[in-house]
């Protein structure tokens, strides 16, 4: 292999590691940077919910039965 | 941005949930905006036992009763004795779909006159309880609930229409006991104790005494007092014995001179049905006529000697009417 390839190569790797790098850094402090809005951290908390609780039912191999004895709330916003 | 919040009104603690939480019971789920049980028809126990195993001591003696349970409890006792069912999640036993047609075919199949819901905590499967109740009553069956009472006045007055007999327990007369011991309260208990009364519904109460934890003199005075003063002289109670188990493994079990002492306590205040629970041979396993003091049903654990009663429920020997269900 000419020197001039061994270069190119090495120049590309180090390329990938640094923006391998910046992006892990990014990826690290990006939430606290721009934080998700109160709406979008309730619909990722209840996404996460909604994976335990199917595989839950699942796992149980539960069936949903309507419950009687409770009122829907009326909250805007997140928690 | 509304949520689909809810807010359980089954029991005292009024659980508000979000989308896909469940209660502190851990069987009620909010899914899109509505109310849910995960374990309708879905038992994790189902026996065939003895009557007086609830205890259930004036209401059909020596009879066999069918009895079902599932996953969940809306209380977090330390010395629960089915702490692997009712502190479990409905996913984590291993359950067996019995539907209520079911429950009254087996109950019917196996000879037994009644159904009994049990061994966790009916409250927290109130819907399965109630249509299978529904039902089996339909069918001539009678209707159990052993349970702890810890329930909102209307479902439980709802539940009573199909209800004939409970054993509740009365842990402790102490609201820092219900608070520490049981994770629960004392007042909805006791409203929910006179409730069930009033509804008409045949009552016997359990206090299961702990060394050191609810023993003392002074508690089982005002305990009895207040069953006294609420309640009247004649219902059952059940003092029980306790055994190490759960998170109280490092206790002793209640010492025979305990349950002895609260029993004469208990007379002494007045009541006229006072029984000792997982002792077996301690004469206060039997009921005695409160009239001429004559052994009117003798009993050795689950199992019943002699019956001094005519069918009526009146002492053979004195005719003094013994309140109960006795057919």
């Amino acid at each position: 292999m000419s020197r001039r390839l061994q270069n190119i190569i090495g120049a590309f790797t180090l390329l990938a590691i640094i923006v391998s790098v910046v992006a892990l850094a990014w990826w690290a402090i990006y939430d606290s940077v721009f934080p998700p809005t109160p709406e979008e951290r309730e619909a990722q908390l209840t996404e996460e919910r909604k994976d335990q609780f199917l595989k839950a039912l699942e796992k149980g191999n539960l069936e949903l039965h309507p419950a009687e004895h409770w009122k829907p709330l009326e909250v805007e916003g997140g928690d | 941005m509304a949520t689909k919040q809810v807010q359980c009104l089954l029991c005292p603690r009024h659980c508000e949930l979000r989308e896909y939480e469940r209660g502190d019971c851990r069987v009620r789920v909010n899914v899109g905006g509505e109310l849910h049980t995960l374990v309708w028809a879905e038992a994790c126990s189902a026996n065939i036992d003895p009557m007086e195993k609830k205890p259930l001591f004036h209401f059909l003696p020596a009879t066999w009763i069918f009895s079902i349970a599932t996953a969940g409890c809306n209380l977090h006792c330390k010395f629960c004795q089915n702490w692997q069912l009712s502190q479990s999640n409905p996913e984590d036993t291993r359950n067996f779909r019995l539907v209520p047609a079911d429950v009254v075919a087996e109950a019917k199949a196996s000879g037994c006159g009644s159904v009994a819901y049990t061994y966790s905590e009916p409250v927290v499967f109130y819907e399965y309880v109630k249509d299978t109740a529904r039902l089996a009553r339909g069918e001539g069956l009678r209707n159990v609930l052993v349970t702890a009472a810890f329930i909102d006045e209307k479902p439980l007055r709802e539940l009573c229409q199909f209800i004939d007999a409970t054993n509740t327990d009365l842990k402790s007369i102490r609201n820092e006991y219900y608070q520490e011991i049981c994770d629960g309260e004392l007042p909805p208990v006791q409203r929910a104790i006179k409730t069930i009364q009033q509804e008409g519904v045949w009552q016997e109460l359990t206090y299961l005494i702990i060394p050191t934890l609810n023993d003392t003199d002074e508690e089982f005075y005002d305990y009895f007092h207040w069953v006294l003063d609420e309640l009247g002289p004649d219902i059952p109670l059940h003092l029980s014995r306790f055994y190490p188990t759960y998170k109280l493994s490092n206790l002793p079990p209640t010492p025979t001179s305990t349950l002895t002492r609260a029993r004469n306590i208990a007379l002494e205040v007045g009541h006229n049905y006072v029984y000792v629970g997982n002792m077996p041979g301690h004469p206060g396993e039997s009921t005695y006529c409160p009239g001429c003091g004559a052994t009117i049903i003798r009993r050795r654990g689950y199992n019943i000697g002699e019956v001094k009663l005519t069918a009526e429920g009146r002492c053979l020997f004195c005719g003094r009417e013994i309140p109960g269900v006795w057919r």
